[in-house]
């Protein structure tokens, strides 16, 4: 699917809060060619006196249809994350241009062992690819790791568990507060806990990490210390601290 | 254009400078080139560095993309946003080289 990008009007069709503060948008886009799993788009807004405000939404849909599904999480001082959660409804128009970026994809064709990595809203292009590796019904060995808040913070959580079987495994890490009876304390993803809960060096694995960019820094970091080839990680940064 | 307007904050809001990476440039460069560039392998002119675009680190502001090597924190090159455009500018750019299947 080599497709050059392009602007498009879209309409809100379906909007639904995931989280205190996540909001899953499906935006049905006329002309839109479809996209790979991971890849994302720029959303255009521009204000009644012309003043416009572009940002990147990962993609949480994959394949051919036009039906464009995103997941945007509320920062509370931002400009415009607080309208797509808050103030965007049903029907409204977006503007947006894609599908974009050919590195940060997972393809069905991949055979190799694969550990997907997401902090937070990072989880979105993660999701399109857990998606796609169940839809081809892939052999590839996939294991997630999902480090969130709370147990509350987690978007597709239910999805995300009915995917696990005998080829996709999945981890949680909890930064504040664990369910109750976790067997570890609520903390941050470190080396010890990569190599308690991730696919080993030895298995080879593509390693696709996700999130704030400070948290793809750290673990990329932890990564490479734990033996894998830094060609093998892929990172995508969404920014923020 | 949408039903209910996106508000323009304007004056107070104050630009800050955002830490992200290459895969972010996929949109801006589309509109000045047609192949995707971020899996494009760029080459550093200050260290020799040689990396795929989507891995260099991406200082963005409203009005520019400030890409910079990873190996040596060198600016490779720099995408300036503006009214009348966008202008690329190639300073520590040694080479783009496009991967055979794209
Ligand atoms: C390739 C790519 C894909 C992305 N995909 C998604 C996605 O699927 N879902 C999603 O919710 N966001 C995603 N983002 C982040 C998104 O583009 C915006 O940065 C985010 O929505 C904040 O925009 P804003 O206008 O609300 O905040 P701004 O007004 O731009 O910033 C407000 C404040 O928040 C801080 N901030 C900005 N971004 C972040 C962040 N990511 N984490 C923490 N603090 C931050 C800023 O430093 C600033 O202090 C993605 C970013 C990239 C580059
Ligand atoms: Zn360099």
């Amino acid at each position: 699917m080599v497709t050059r990008a392009d602007w498009f009007v879209g309409t809100v069709t379906e909007a639904a809060m995931l989280t205190r503060t996540g909001r899953r948008l499906l935006v049905d886009v006329p002309g839109w060619p479809g996209n790979r799993p991971g890849q994302h788009l720029d959303l255009r807004l521009t204000a009644e006196d012309g003043y416009q405000a572009v940002r990147s939404y990962s993609i949480a849909s994959f394949g051919h249809g036009q039906a464009v599904e995103l997941a945007v999480d509320e920062l509370p001082d931002g400009e415009v994350s607080p309208y797509l959660v808050e103030d965007v409804i049903v029907g409204d128009q977006l503007e947006v241009r894609g599908p974009l970026g050919g590195f940060f994809v997972w393809d069905a064709e991949q055979t190799e062992p694969v550990q997907l990595i997401a902090g937070g809203s990072g989880i979105v292009p993660l999701v399109a690819m857990a998606r796609a590796h169940h839809a081809a019904a892939s052999a590839a060995p996939f294991r997630l790791l999902y480090s969130v808040r709370t147990p509350a913070d987690a978007y597709f959580a239910d999805e995300l568990l009915s995917l696990v079987d005998a080829s996709f495994a999945l981890d949680w890490v909890y930064t504040r507060e664990t369910p109750s009876g976790w067997p570890r304390p609520a903390g941050r993803v470190t080396r010890e806990l990569l190599a308690e809960t991730s696919l080993s060096a030895s298995d080879a694995p593509t390693v696709y990490v996700c999130g704030p960019t400070g948290f793809v820094e750290a673990t990329a970091k932890a990564l490479v210390a734990l033996g894998h080839d830094p060609q093998r990680i892929r990172t995508e940064r969404f920014g923020g601290s | 254009m949408s039903s209910h307007p996106f508000p323009h904050l304007a004056d107070g809001v104050t630009s800050t400078v955002e830490n992200v990476d290459g895969n972010a440039l996929a949109g801006p460069l589309s509109a000045l080139f047609a192949a995707d560039l971020t899996t494009a392998l760029v080459t550093c002119r200050h260290c020799g560095d040689e990396a795929p675009l989507a891995t260099a680190v991406v200082e963005r502001d409203d009005s520019s993309d400030i890409v910079i090597c990873r190996g040596c924190t060198h600016t490779l090159f720099t995408l300036h946003h503006s009214p009348a455009g966008l202008r690329l500018d190639l300073a520590g750019l040694a080479a783009l080289a496009a991967p055979p299947d794209s």
